[in-house]
């Protein structure tokens, strides 16, 4: 029986990096998180508009 | 400037160049040097996102804009969450699927050569202008208020960034980005705590609130929609949410700073981050500004805010008129400020008829003092012909420079340049990377070595910033710095962002039409800035638009145009 030959080192292809995915850390879903991102902005530009109103 | 101050600055400045060049002193491969090592975690990764973005000139003109402008600029951000939002569920897994150093390199794998080369090139041309103006942007304002030489200050920042950015490429950018956002961030508190705690006693953060809104001041958000206003709700959530979707999604100065992420959650988390903390840091800046204003009610400002400027022109046959209308501006002051404790003594004892006169003198007495400020410009710009009459970039560091305690004035200026240099490390670190990898690499040496690419991204690298520091000294002062370098990159930036939407979401349009849409809406959005009065912010909307609508025409007419690459055709 022949010796096992080493195969050669193969170049990695294509090379995509890390799960794609993976949930977030939290809120479960990543829709979960953009959705409290928009919402942020939802609620600044209310509490800036009732800055603008109020000092205006 | 006292001894403490400069013990501040040169030391924070200092610190954070050595340990930017110290903890990246094991970067040894052209991965490591242009990707970092894939080991960044959110926090790097969100800090280094909004410290390419704050350059110094965040803090020199945001301030001096609400003085002079109200508030009402930080609705241009309102986009920015929104463009956050997209980047991390589309753009994000395609880059990090494909594995790219850069933005462009995708455009290949999508469409053809030509098309990554064209875009690669037009970021170039707009980035390689835009860095120069960050180093000219503090380099200018500092030198004329501080007596410094405006080419030795150049060359002191410009060499400061190259040395650290050539030692340890993206890595070392997102490390001295991390300190550096720390530094700007504490600057801002203090900054806020400090002028708050300038005001007269008796005038309270909602009393200055009030005095600044009955000025026009607390313009925060306007919903009327008009093509010819720069800042308004309509032209932040679309024209802001183009441009920012471009610019963080495309402009390889930002795509670096989460392409060296651990995973696609760390990148996303860091661009979220940032999404939600960009509008509250710039409000808080914009406040900064109007608490300035407020300052100024109650301690008289001077007439014109570049000082050197209006020595000189004071010292030419106009001195006389100057000092005329200082005389004036001295009595008209005194009025204002009657004004404004007579308003802020009707606010505190609730008399609604006394805060009506009250703030109807008060907005009498300040168009009093505008016109006479419009007046000494006149006469200024008669004494010296070629003198810059904006003076709104000043506003902020002369107050800083003349009423900050001791350490702190040097505190401030650490923030002003490390601002200066987070942003211009990012930009010097993404073009010599471009330079190196969508162009060197793809078109001249396609076989270079790993030492080989290594040697080239660190020369391109000292090139882009040598270029930067050649622009800065030779570059003259332009109408606001800030609008210049938003108005640069919508030149840009909205063409360079309808060629990834194309790809990323009309797969069946190919390399040639889209090439040949690009070329044309770019050369449409730069006659339209020469000869329109379009608010710069809705060039990102058109150029965008063109080529998104052109490319799909030309799809029909031009028949075989370039190939579409199966592993860059889904979104």
């Amino acid at each position: 029986m022949p010796p096992p030959v080493k195969p050669a080192p193969v170049k990695p292809s294509p090379p995509g990096r890390g799960d794609l995915d993976a949930p977030p850390p939290l809120l479960g879903r990543w829709r979960n998180l953009y959705l409290l991102v928009l919402g942020t902005l939802g609620a600044l530009v209310l509490a800036f508009w009732l800055f603008t109103r109020a000092y205006s | 400037m006292t001894a403490i101050d400069w013990t501040v600055l040169v030391g924070t400045i200092a610190f954070i160049a050595i340990y930017g060049v110290w903890k990246t002193r094991h970067v040894q491969s052209a991965q490591s040097y242009l990707r970092g090592d894939d080991d960044l975690r959110w926090p790097t990764i969100g800090l280094s996102i909004m410290a390419t973005q704050a350059s110094a000139i965040t803090f020199l003109s945001v301030p001096g804009q609400a003085y002079e402008d109200g508030m009402r600029f930080v609705q241009f951000y309102f986009g920015l969450p929104i463009a956050m939002v997209i980047i991390s569920a589309v753009f994000v897994p395609i880059y990090y699927k494909l594995n790219v150093f850069t933005a462009y390199e995708y455009l290949e794998k999508r469409f053809d050569p030509k098309t990554r080369v064209l875009a690669a090139t037009l970021f170039m041309i707009g980035r390689g202008l835009a860095a120069g103006i960050s180093i000219y942007a503090p380099a200018i304002i500092l030198s004329t208020l501080m007596g410094w030489s405006l080419n030795l200050t150049n060359l002191v920042l410009g060499t400061v960034v190259i040395i650290y950015t050539v030692s340890g490429g993206s890595k070392a950018v997102s490390q001295t980005q991390k300190q550096q956002m720390m530094v700007i961030m504490g600057g801002i508190v203090v900054a806020a705590i400090v002028i708050a705690y300038r005001l007269p006693d008796d005038v309270s953060l909602g009393t200055a609130t009030s005095l600044a809104g009955a000025l026009g001041r607390i313009n925060v958000v306007d919903f009327e929609f008009d093509l010819n206003n720069r800042y308004n709700f309509w032209s932040g959530i679309t024209g802001g949410l183009f441009l920012a979707l471009s610019y963080f999604g495309t402009d390889q100065s930002q795509v670096q700073r989460y392409l060296g992420g651990r995973s696609v959650a760390e990148s996303r988390l860091g661009l979220l981050f940032n999404g939600m903390l960009k509008i509250p840091m710039q409000f808080l800046i914009l406040f900064i500004g109007v608490l300035v204003f407020v300052f100024f009610l109650f301690e008289r400002p001077p007439v014109f805010f570049n000082q050197p400027t209006l020595d000189a022109a004071k010292r030419t046959a106009q001195g006389p008129a100057i000092e005329a209308l200082e005389a004036d501006w001295q009595r008209a002051f005194e009025a204002r400020r009657d004004q404004a404790v007579a308003l802020t003594a009707a606010l505190d004892g609730g008399d609604a008829l006394a805060e009506a006169a009250a703030r109807e003198g008060l907005q009498a007495s300040h168009a009093r003092m505008n016109a006479i400020r419009a007046e000494a410009k006149a006469v200024i710009a008669k004494a010296l012909p070629s003198a810059e009459l904006k003076d709104s970039d000043y506003i902020f560091v002369s107050f800083v420079l003349k009423y900050l305690p001791p350490g702190l004035v040097g505190l401030l200026l650490a923030v002003i340049l490390s601002a200066a240099m987070s942003s211009t490390a990012s930009e010097l670190n993404a073009l010599g990377s471009t330079s190196v990898v969508d162009l060197y690499k793809r078109l001249l040496r396609p076989d270079a070595d790993d030492a080989h690419t290594l040697l080239a991204s660190k020369l391109f690298t000292v090139f882009w910033g040598c270029l930067a520091v050649a622009f800065a000294t030779f570059a003259a002062l332009v109408d606001n710095l800030i609008q210049a370098v938003n108005i640069l990159g919508s030149i840009f930036y909205g063409v360079i962002l309808g060629i990834f939407l194309v790809a990323f979401f009309l797969k069946r349009v190919r390399g040639t039409p889209t090439f040949a849409a690009a070329v044309i809406a770019q050369g449409t959005v730069v006659a339209l800035f020469f000869t329109s009065e379009i608010g710069f912010l809705w060039f990102n909307v058109i150029g965008c638009s063109l080529v998104v609508g052109l490319a799909l025409a030309l799809q029909v007419v031009l028949p075989g145009g370039g190939r579409a690459h199966p592993e860059g055709e889904s979104a």
